[in-house]
């Protein structure tokens, strides 16, 4: 189930978490948190519903400034590590440049761009963060526009 | 660029996605959780275990001690040990219900302030009974203490000596009110508004600018 949503939890993490130590920390959290709630999946939800839930949670409830510390357990258990993705060429200058101006957004913002970005309906919008689809919309247009504009900044910026 | 070329963007990430075997998630599931409520539960079932090994001899050592004053002194711990454990019940019973992880975003947004607001009221609250309480035990401990030490008598205390101890302690009292404040505010106050504009952010349809 994680191999194959694996891309959800990572991309919370690269969303949510500012630097490498957080993004490794959060990772392992949500997985984690997986695992403890797996026996709690009755397969009301679709499963990708309830991993998002998961994920969100994770990542929105318990966001609170950390202090930069060098945690061992992680640089000596590489098998644990979130490797970066490595930018190569002009396309993937495109794919950083969507991730800064996602990163602008706000915490709501992002997981509502995410939600739209992996083409969730509004329906499943809502299952997940319980916004109702009124208001998802409106959200909706509203963050277009602001990730139009950021898009524009950040590629002039660059 | 347009949406629909983010769309395109944001999947592309898929196919670089890094490799993850099933021995790094055998690898992460090893690991203890660190989210605050999973150390705060940890947290409260070593206090639980601290103060059991701590209190169970002192009561069994003041039960068949022939001196008849330890009699009080075991009262107190009996009575400070039922506070505390009623105090780690309903904190347990917070933190139980402060975790939903499965559930909408929204709802647990607004379970996670509900109970973390209970829980700082019961922090609050348990520093300053336990400010007041310990000032007491200590006091009875030392006045028992003194008398028993010199041979003497216990006797009432004046009403200056009351005055001096009742004047003490509004003064300690009131410090430890005020520090309990500061600290729960520190650990919790930040962390309950972020939670709160959050919530409130997700009920608004429009930017607040």
């Amino acid at each position: 189930m994680i191999q194959q949503h694996k891309g959800l939890i990572y991309k919370v993490c690269y969303l949510y978490a500012h630097d490498e130590a957080s993004k490794q920390d959060l990772f392992q959290e949500i997985v984690i948190q997986l695992w403890k709630m797996f026996g709690s999946f009755r397969g009301e939800a679709k499963i990708s519903t309830w991993m998002y839930r998961i994920a969100l949670n994770t990542a929105l409830t318990d966001l609170r400034r950390r202090k930069t510390k060098v945690d061992l357990h992680y640089t000596d258990q590489s098998n644990l590590d979130i490797e970066e993705v490595q930018y190569d060429s002009q396309r993937d200058e495109e794919e950083k440049l969507l991730y800064r101006a996602i990163a602008k957004l706000s915490q709501i913002e992002k997981a509502v761009v995410m939600m739209y970005l992996e083409d969730k309906s509004y329906e499943e919008m809502e299952e997940v963060l319980g916004i109702s689809q009124g208001t998802l919309r409106v959200k909706m247009n509203r963050i277009k526009e602001k990730l139009r504009l950021l898009v524009k900044i950040e590629s002039h910026g660059t | 660029m347009e949406l629909d070329q983010l769309k395109t963007l944001w999947k592309r990430a898929d196919e670089k996605l890094p490799t993850l075997s099933d021995s790094h998630i055998e690898g992460i599931l090893r690991h203890r959780s660190q989210r605050p409520i999973a150390r705060m539960k940890r947290n409260l079932k070593l206090e639980i275990v601290f103060l059991t090994l701590l209190y169970a001899p002192l009561i069994w050592y003041f039960s068949i001690s022939f001196e008849k004053i330890y009699i009080y002194y075991d009262i107190i711990l009996i009575v400070s040990a039922i506070t505390f454990l009623i105090y780690a019940r309903y904190k347990y019973k917070l933190l139980y219900k402060m975790e939903c992880a499965s559930c909408e975003v929204k709802s647990n947004l607004s379970v996670r302030v509900n109970m973390l607001e209970k829980l700082v009221k019961l922090y609050f609250y348990w520093g300053n009974i336990s400010a007041v309480l310990g000032y007491l035990i200590s006091v009875v401990i030392s006045y028992i203490g003194l008398f028993t030490e010199q041979g003497k008598e216990i006797r009432v205390p004046s009403m200056l000596e009351i005055t001096i101890l009742v004047s003490i302690g509004a003064v300690f009292i009131l410090l430890a009110y005020f520090v309990n404040r500061w600290y729960i505010f520190k650990l919790y106050g930040q962390h309950i508004q972020n939670l709160k504009t959050l919530l409130l952010e997700m009920d608004k349809k429009t930017d607040q600018k």
